[in-house]
């Protein structure tokens, strides 16, 4: 369907009171008889012609610019999101909506409730209203950007792993290190541990993101705390890994964001961080997409931003978003920078002039300048990781044992490396070294030999050398050597031992055949293994030395309840949602004049009724007049939807009419004690009368809280519609 | 996204180690340009790594190189951008050269110690180490000659290297050539790498020269590089190296190569106390003392002549008494060859502070691709600990396990084995523990050398072996340092010391130098015991050399 047939459909859909409305106010006198689809023709043609359009567009101001981009952008916008994304009151955004609607520019859909822009216009908006700036102002950073890199990435990670692996015993108690791993983990991974100036003084002090580290594995289910025990699920790295390997620093990110807390996770809250984490990622993803490198944000775009990413049913405060800002700030992911610009450089980079800007900033010019210079944000430039182009080589291993990691080097492989090799030193291209503790662990894991040298040679693409297979090799048989297993041990007399030896029923339940007569059994199955005895005639069964009953075991009790096996983690996709920032231009530009001036003259040169006077020039200022052919005496209805100060019965007749539509809002006003105004909508449920009072009920809007409110008390009541398109 | 450019061979780290990718066509080229100042750490298969360390800048700066070249050349050959911290520690550390440097005064035993800046004076003067060898002055300190060296190491360990502008002594004159013909016949002329660290090390004779080290593997002519800088600085020299042996090797080359006369030469050892304007001395003596307060009698040697130059041969085996008398005699050239830095007492920072910085080094596989070096072949061997000791090694304390390893019997048929399977070769049996030696030596029925032969015995017996009429020689941890055996292509270890990598390195030279075949190093090592640890430290040295090394495990069937 294109624009045109989709913009006659919606039309169509307008209440009839407002389609007629809207033909009188753009077409003047409607004959009868009259048939709709011709007037929507003639609307039509009226709205398709040069002129009109030129007038509508030259109407559209700053704000006006700013809604509309953000309906544009906004995946599914609401009036309620545009109001928090906007940080703007939504009484205020309701009055824009409205204006908007009759200016044609937007529609609402009835059953959502969702905007949209009017496809006749809409591209003609992508080329001279839409601009990114005004939602998330951003202005160029000329200076060489800081060659800070974001540090938490899986070449990290892989090394963090890998500490963990072979010294998972880190703290003394608590969560806090020992300082005899710190020290180690600071030669390993300097990285993790950062001079930074704090105190009075500015003092020079080194920060040890190490912990914070480990919380925020622990909120992805890739470690576990057992006393002074941080031990890797590797299964969960395992699961990790094979997330797409753009999203993996992203969960890191989220994870950290919510990391501060002190104390290992436990119940509800392990739950809630993994969520919050995995929203903050899935926030990520867009918000790094949309950020381009080279420019300079203030925090408070980038948290608009954010707003704007969030989920509706879920919505990102300021304080969250400020707090992930904060995070990307520790992470290196963005760079606080200095931005010197003199004051005329700004004018001439932003409108000053409106005040949608100083929204953002604060509210004088000069502040303005200060504000905007001292808290810039750039994405650092480094973000998106390191490839060197063409290679397909993600690991090097050397005849000394020693494999050195690329920093693209995936996280599946690299997983491996952690288990099999020793960190040695963390930088851009990470050392390992293979030894003999390093393969016993990875043999522990059940690999054998030659599922080590097909890892290897799948990551470095080569074979590797001939002393690294013997010497694997000579380990695996060392390891091989000696055996520890868990379990029962079974031992039956000789004279006993063959009723076992040809019983079907025991021998699936066999771990181990240690010796003659002497067998391994687990003891999660010992109801089947019990059972199995039993047939056999070994019945009924001696207590089993040395093992403390908690519980009574007894045969047909099922006793398979591992509890000490940690649940792997699962890590549900990202929802990635999209802002439609497809074609959009970065940069406003301020519309030419309109006509709205000779508009006004020509008014002043009628000779009028005052309320015919008074609403054409209400619609002149609601933009909804765009030549002076429209303002023609007798075409005016005007409507009465306020009433203020003593007209109580007006304010009376207003609320009945809104509870007789059973779909109009009342615009609320009071004076407080202070003598400040405050408005609210409220969508009415009844009016009931107590002695000489009239007492209002309704419901707030779009909170949804119940009110209750005296007439008399209300300095003026307006009647709203809660869109043009609602019945 | 960021890319890496991988046309280009180095990746610079921000723990200040380069990696050369040596599979890259560029990775020659970048070498040349970063040699200058980096040290070569190690070199495997795949990639070398060099390290910026504050030595190797100023060794630089002394050379004339700024922050700016060093950055171009970084940046010139870098796949990545160089990060701002090593940016910015080359900056810091190459701003440091010269802040202080050593000047003569009109005394000759005193020195001006020249520091413009008032805050490192008071730094320096508050140095609980050296307060007391300075004496205030304008512009800086008056220092003792005799304390010259012990100063410029303190600096050094406090982050300020001197610029060392103090001429050195020039010595009695001693002029001579090098032969183009040797007396034995044979064509004679410097190789590349050989004239290029003579002059690296000369410098032209300009202030901040003529004192370092040169490393080299062993069979790749130190002795020459020696002689090429004797030549040039036409000075009284006294050289000094680690036995007898040695010492008669060093005069041999003398008289071969140099128009030298045997008069001119002199030899200081246990046995004969000559004083030349060439006097080659061994460190033995130079360290003997009656007991343990007594002084060294022998150190008047370095006061005997006024020596030009100094030469310590295996520089890396200098004893520690020797510290303190090369720290007093700064004001004399000095060399020092070695083929390998490491020092298992980790004292490498004084060797190369007292005796001079490293001024040359190749890896080991380059010289072998140009064929100065014998491309060699590293074996390791591992065989089951022998049945009738194996209750001992159980239950020997830890101290003698490695000693019941080492002289496990089953080696020595594995030994006689591969003496066969080496028919045409000459072969080094190397060992630690004379009985085992012994026992080797009954079986092969070769001659064994140890400490305690004779050296004009020990002196015949190379000779034969020279010739081709001994073809297997048994030997002691003698046979580790510098002697030179030029037909020797089998060296096959049957024990050493723990894990010593320079004692690998120095087994290994004595095959390496070029000949017709290629040369074969055996490892026989006992399984799954201690000596499996050590050899572990042997092979990672051999293989960061760039060798490769081959493990097999030997059975009766076994096929070699």
């Amino acid at each position: 369907m294109n624009s045109l047939d989709t913009w006659r459909k919606i039309i169509l859909t307008l209440p009839d009171h407002a389609f007629f409305r809207i033909v009188r106010n753009y077409l003047g006198t409607i004959r009868t008889p009259f048939h709709k689809p011709s007037l929507i023709q003639d609307l039509i043609v009226f709205l398709r012609k040069r002129d009109t359009i030129e007038q509508i567009f030259r109407r559209i101001d700053e704000a006006d610019a700013q809604i509309l981009t953000a309906i544009q952008v906004i995946p599914s916008p609401v009036p309620e999101k545009l109001a928090f994304v906007l940080n703007l009151p939504f009484l205020k955004i309701h009055h824009y909506l409205l204006n908007l609607e009759e200016r044609l520019l937007i529609y609402t859909d009835p059953q959502s409730g969702i905007l949209f822009i009017n496809p006749l216009y809409e591209e003609e908006l992508k080329d001279r209203v839409f601009a990114l700036q005004l939602l998330f102002p951003s202005e160029p950073f000329l200076e060489e950007p800081p060659g800070d890199s974001p540090w938490l990435t899986s070449s990290l990670l892989i090394a963090v792993l890998s500490l963990l692996f072979a010294c998972p015993e880190v703290s003394s108690g608590g969560t806090k290190f020992k300082k005899k791993v710190a020290s180690l983990w600071e030669k390993r991974i300097p990285l993790l541990f950062k001079e930074e100036k704090s105190g009075k003084n500015n003092d020079l002090k080194v920060i040890n993101r190490s912990e914070r580290l480990l919380r925020t594995l622990e909120i992805l289910g890739l470690v576990i705390w057992e006393d002074t025990f941080c031990r890797p699920v590797l299964s969960g790295w395992t699961k990790l890994s094979e997330c797409p390997d753009r999203e993996i620093p992203l969960r890191l990110w989220g994870a950290w964001a919510v990391s501060s807390i002190n104390g290992p996770l436990s119940g509800n809250g392990k739950d809630t961080s993994l969520k919050t984490a995995h929203l903050f990622a899935s926030l990520l993803h867009p918000f790094l997409e949309i950020v381009p490198e080279g420019r300079v944000f203030s925090r408070q775009s980038l948290i608009t931003l954010l707003k704007a990413l969030s989920p509706s049913q879920n919505p990102l405060d300021s304080e969250s978003c400020s707090n992930l800002l904060n995070a990307l700030t520790e992470l290196s992911v963005l760079l606080p920078v200095q931005n010197e610009r003199s004051p005329a450089k700004l004018q001439e980079i932003f409108s000053l002039r409106e005040k949608s800007y100083k929204r953002y900033f604060r509210k004088s010019e000069k502040s303005l300048v200060a504000s905007f210079c001292s808290e810039g944000l750039v994405l650092s430039r480094w973000f998106s990781g390191l490839k060197e182009a063409g290679s397909e080589r993600e690991g090097v291993l050397q005849p000394n044992f020693e494999v050195a990691l690329m920093p693209w080097t995936p996280l599946r492989k690299g997983v491996f490396i952690a288990l099999v090799a020793d960190l040695f030193k963390f930088d851009l291209y990470p050392h390992f070294e293979l030894n003999r503790s390093s393969c016993f662990r990875t043999f522990d894991e059940g690999y054998d030999t030659e599922g080590i040298l097909k890892a290897l040679e799948e990551l470095t693409g080569n074979p590797p050398p001939q002393n690294i297979r013997f010497s694997i090799g000579h380990w695996e048989g060392e390891y091989k050597s000696v055996q520890l297993n868990a379990g029962i041990v079974l031992s039956v007399s000789d004279n006993r031992r063959p009723f076992l030896e040809h019983s079907k029923e025991f021998q699936p339940w066999i771990k181990q055949h240690l010796a003659k007569g002497v067998y391994l059994l687990d003891p999660a199955d010992i109801h089947n293994w019990s059972k199995a005895l039993a047939d056999a005639g070994i019945d009924p069964l001696p207590k089993v030395h040395g093992l403390v009953y908690t519980t009574a075991i007894s045969i047909g009790e099922n006793t398979s309840d591992h509890t000490d096996i940690p649940e792997t983690p699962s890590f549900t996709p990202l929802s990635l949602k999209k802002l439609n920032i497809s074609g959009l231009k970065t940069n406003y530009i301020l519309p030419p004049p309109s006509n709205i001036e000779d508009l006004f003259n020509t008014l002043k040169g009628l000779s009028l009724p005052d309320d015919q006077r008074k609403e054409l020039k209400a619609r002149i200022q609601r933009k909804i007049i765009l030549f002076p052919e429209q303002i023609t005496a007798g075409q005016v209805v005007h409507e009465k939807i306020e009433a203020r100060g003593l007209d109580y019965s007006g304010k009376v007749r207003l609320i009945d009419e809104a509870l007789a539509s059973g779909h109009d809002l009342l615009e609320l006003e009071f004076r407080g004690a202070d003598g400040d105004k405050t408005s609210f909508l409220i969508k009415p449920t009844t009016l009931e009368k107590e002695g000489t009072n009239r007492i209002l009920h309704g419901t707030r809007f779009p909170e949804g809280n119940d009110g209750t409110y005296k007439v008399r008390k209300l300095t003026a009541v307006r009647k709203l519609h809660i869109s043009l398109y609602y019945p | 996204m960021i890319t890496g450019d991988p046309t280009k061979p180095l990746i610079v780290q921000s723990d200040r180690s380069l990696l050369l990718d040596v599979h890259n066509p560029e990775a020659d080229a970048a070498r040349v340009d970063i040699s200058p100042f980096t040290e070569l750490e190690k070199s495997p298969e795949h990639m070398h790594t060099y390290r910026l360390t504050p030595l190797s800048i100023w060794n630089a700066a002394s050379a004339g190189w700024n922050e700016n070249r060093i950055e171009k050349a970084l940046s010139k050959w870098s796949r990545f951008p160089v990060p701002e911290n090593v940016s910015y520690e080359i900056g810091d550390l190459i701003s440091r050269f010269g802040k202080i440097s050593l000047h003569e005064t009109d005394e000759d035993l005193v020195l001006f110690l020249k520091v413009d800046d008032p805050n490192l004076r008071s730094e320096l003067y508050s140095s609980r180490k050296i307060v007391k060898l300075l004496d205030h002055t304008d512009g800086g300190f008056l220092i003792n000659l005799i304390d010259r060296g012990h100063i410029k190491q303190e600096l050094m360990n406090i982050g300020y290297p001197v610029r060392d502008e103090a001429p050195l002594v020039k010595g009695d004159p001693l002029e001579f050539n090098l032969r183009e013909m040797t007396l034995g016949g044979y064509p004679f002329h410097l190789r590349d790498y050989q004239e290029e660290a003579a002059r690296i090390f000369h410098g032209n004779g300009n202030p901040g020269s003529g004192f370092g080290t040169v490393v080299l593997p062993c069979g790749s002519g130190k002795t020459i590089i020696g002689m090429a800088i004797m030549k040039l600085l036409a000075t009284n020299t006294l050289i000094l190296s680690t036995n007898v042996a040695a010492v008669h090797q060093w005069i041999d080359e003398l008289l071969d190569k140099t128009t030298l006369t045997r008069e001119e030469i002199g030899e200081y050892s246990g046995t004969r106390k000559e004083i030349k304007p060439v006097t080659i001395g061994t460190y033995q003596v130079l360290t003997w003392r009656p007991d343990k307060e007594a002084a060294f009698p022998h150190f008047s040697i370095f006061r005997k002549r006024n020596w030009g130059l100094i030469i310590y041969d295996e520089v890396h085996l200098l004893p520690a008494p020797v510290f303190r008398i090369t720290a007093e005699i700064q004001a004399v050239r000095r060399l020092g060859l070695t083929a390998t830095l490491i020092r298992e007492d980790g004292k490498e920072g004084e060797v190369f502070s007292l005796v001079g910085p490293k001024r040359y080094d190749v890896p080991w596989k380059e010289l072998e691709a140009k064929g100065w070096i014998a491309e060699a072949y590293c074996h390791e061997i591992r065989v089951d600990l022998a049945e009738s000791l194996q209750v001992k090694y159980a239950i020997a304390a830890k101290r003698h396990k490695h000693r019941i390893a080492s002289e496990n019997p089953l080696k020595i048929p594995i030994a006689k084995q591969l003496t066969e399977n080496h028919r045409e070769d000459a072969i080094l049996v190397i060992g630690q523990y004379l009985n085992q030696l012994k026992e080797i030596a009954d079986t092969l029925k070769a001659p064994l050398i140890t400490g305690k032969t004779p050296n004009q015995k020990r002196e015949d017996l190379y000779q034969a072996f020279r010739e081709g009429r001994e073809r297997i020689l048994v030997v002691s941890k003698v046979a580790n340092f510098a002697i030179d055996l030029p037909d020797a292509s089998v060296a096959i270890q049957v024990s050493g010391t723990f894990g010593s990598r320079q004692e690998e390195a120095q087994r290994l030279g004595r095959i390496l130098r070029p000949k017709k075949r290629n040369s074969y190093f055996y490892s026989l090592v006992t399984r799954y015991t201690v000596e499996e640890l050590f050899a572990a430290n042997r092979q990672k040295f051999l293989t960061e050399q760039g060798y490769k090394y081959y493990i097999e495990s030997w059975n009766e069937q076994s096929n070699y």
